[in-house]
């Protein structure tokens, strides 16, 4: 041990500040090195020198007249108010959470824990679309005919060949691919009159509704097929659904056009014969509507549609 | 044998018994209970806070300023500190050493402006305003059998006031803590807002000061 480091620790032992694992090496040291035992001395003669102002106890007459100087200092001081009392339990509850930091990392841990759990709830339980579901019912599945025979000479053995009829059911958007195309199928291979009304009513109200109905292969067989109930279908409902389905499309597409006006010519159900002369006004300048018009005002057997032509030709003269 | 040598003298020893440290952990606990009925309001509480400490703070106020009037503002203003700023405690220190860091700081700043006006420190004043002896309350039979070494001891007692006060304010406190009061090097620091290693080369330098301005004496 250096003189320097047991000078030090001299002053530290007689305090009693000295760790126990210093002490015997500075009695060591203090045993071999005169300089450090005068030290010792010199830290004992300061004490005694020290010893001559002690601390003195205060006197009661000194105690009791400080008492009373607080207390009525303290009586002068206003009760805390509610903000005061406020910023208190702040503090004091700042204080209860920096003295308990494992309760603060724990908090701070579950906090994260109920988040990330929170969020993967929802994240799983978020509304997703539908995906389509197609159903089987082999078990009333119907032979749809016989293809056929081949029996086996000189044996009861015979092959028979046949189609079969599965039923299935398909559960899906209206946006999906796959439930157009049965719409599209239902339009004219229906079982039932409701079923091909429904299937046009559908694809006409998605039409209307601008989905998927405007461009690309899909949209024009949409259109097409809505065409086609328009001009053949014995239904008037379906074709009015039909001729509703395709009020967008009179101005840009000349083919829907010529339907209008051919159903306005030749419908025999005055009710869509009317709605075609209301769906024409956007293009009543074009000569093969006007001239339409011009028919039908004069020769449609229906007073009422000679009438509406009549007005809607007058409309398109005005325009001119 | 060296360790028992050095141990011995006028110093505080700084282990305590497995009693003091029971007492001490118990006052600890009636003063936290205390400090929470004094933080909602009660004044009750507060008071009896008063009553534990305020001895030994103006005991500290009055060894470390010398002078009674001083000492009761010290403690007075310390104890207003502390009722105002009660709520700020967060029972991080026990409420001795949050009270001693109030008082020693008060009695730094006393010591300072004592310094920035030079004040003549060993002018020891009682509260009436005469001088006060402090050597008076010691009791010490053979002051009467020998005059001689009577005024011995009070030429001894005022050069040692006078090389207390030639210590720095800071080095002043810190050895008033560790030498008067008892107090550990780690306790210190904490008082004074910085490190154990620092308090302890505070009181180095103060003890180094101390000898070198009392060498003469005798």
């Amino acid at each position: 041990m250096k003189c320097e480091t047991a000078k030090e620790n001299i002053l530290l032992a007689s305090y009693g500040e000295l760790p126990d694992e210093d002490a015997i090496p500075l009695e060591q040291h203090l045993d071999g090195c005169e300089d450090c035992r005068g030290e010792l001395d010199a830290i004992r003669e300061l004490d005694e020198h020290l010893a001559l102002l002690p601390v003195v106890e205060p006197s009661p007459n000194l105690l009791a007249q400080a008492r009373v100087r607080l207390d009525e200092a303290l009586d002068e001081i206003p009760p805390h108010g509610v903000f005061t009392q406020l910023r208190r339990g702040l503090f004091a509850w700042i204080g209860h959470l920096q003295s308990a930091p494992a309760l603060a990392t724990l908090l701070i841990g579950v906090g994260f824990l109920a988040g990330n759990f929170t969020y993967r709830y929802e994240v799983a339980h978020t509304p997703k679309p539908k995906n389509t579901v197609t159903l089987s019912n082999p078990t009333q599945a119907t032979i749809a005919n016989v293809t056929g025979i081949v029996q086996t000479p000189n044996s009861e053995l015979v092959q028979v060949k046949y189609n079969k009829l599965v039923p299935e059911t398909m559960e899906g958007s209206l946006d999906s691919p796959e439930i157009r195309q049965l719409l599209l199928a239902g339009t004219n291979a229906a079982a039932t009159n409701g079923v091909r009304a429904d299937s046009v009513a559908l694809l006409a109200h998605e039409c209307r509704a601008g989905h998927a109905c405007t461009d690309g292969a899909e949209g024009q067989d949409i259109r097409s097929a809505l065409l086609v109930s328009l001009r053949y279908d014995k239904n008037a409902g379906v074709r009015m659904k039909a001729l509703e389905g395709l009020q967008h499309y009179v101005g840009q597409d000349q083919r829907v056009r010529d339907a209008v006006l051919e159903a306005l010519m030749h419908d025999s159900d005055a009710k869509v014969r009317t709605t075609a002369i209301g769906m024409l006004e956007p293009v009543q300048a074009d000569s093969s509507v006007r001239e339409v018009l011009r028919t039908v005002s004069t020769q449609d057997e229906n007073p009422y549609i000679r009438t509406a032509s009549y007005q809607a030709l007058q409309g398109a003269a005005d325009i001119q | 044998m060296a360790k028992a040598a050095t141990q011995s003298g006028t110093r505080n020893g700084g282990k305590l018994t497995e009693a003091q440290i029971a007492a001490r952990a118990q006052q600890r606990i009636e003063d936290d209970e205390l400090i929470r009925e004094a933080q909602r309001g009660q004044r009750t509480a507060f008071d009896a806070l008063v009553r534990r400490y305020d001895q030994s703070v103006l005991r500290l106020a009055l060894h470390m300023l010398g002078n009674e009037q001083d000492a009761q503002d010290v403690h007075q203003e310390a104890f207003i500190k502390a009722y105002r700023h009660l709520g700020n405690f967060r029972f991080e220190c026990s409420f001795y050493t949050w009270l001693y860091r109030i008082v020693t700081n008060l009695c730094l700043d006393q010591l300072r402006r004592r310094k920035s006006r030079r004040e003549d420190p060993a002018t020891v004043l009682d509260a009436s305003g005469g001088e006060m002896d402090l050597m008076a309350n010691i009791t010490d039979d053979r002051s009467m059998a020998n005059p001689a070494r009577e005024l011995d001891r009070k030429v001894m007692s005022q050069c040692i006031s006078e090389a207390l006060d030639k210590l720095t304010p800071r080095e002043r406190t810190a050895f008033e803590l560790k030498h008067y009061q008892g107090l550990k090097l780690r306790t210190i620091g904490e008082m004074l807002s910085t490190t154990e290693e620092t308090a302890k080369n505070t009181l180095f330098r103060a003890t180094r000061k101390l000898r070198a301005n009392l060498a003469g004496v005798r």
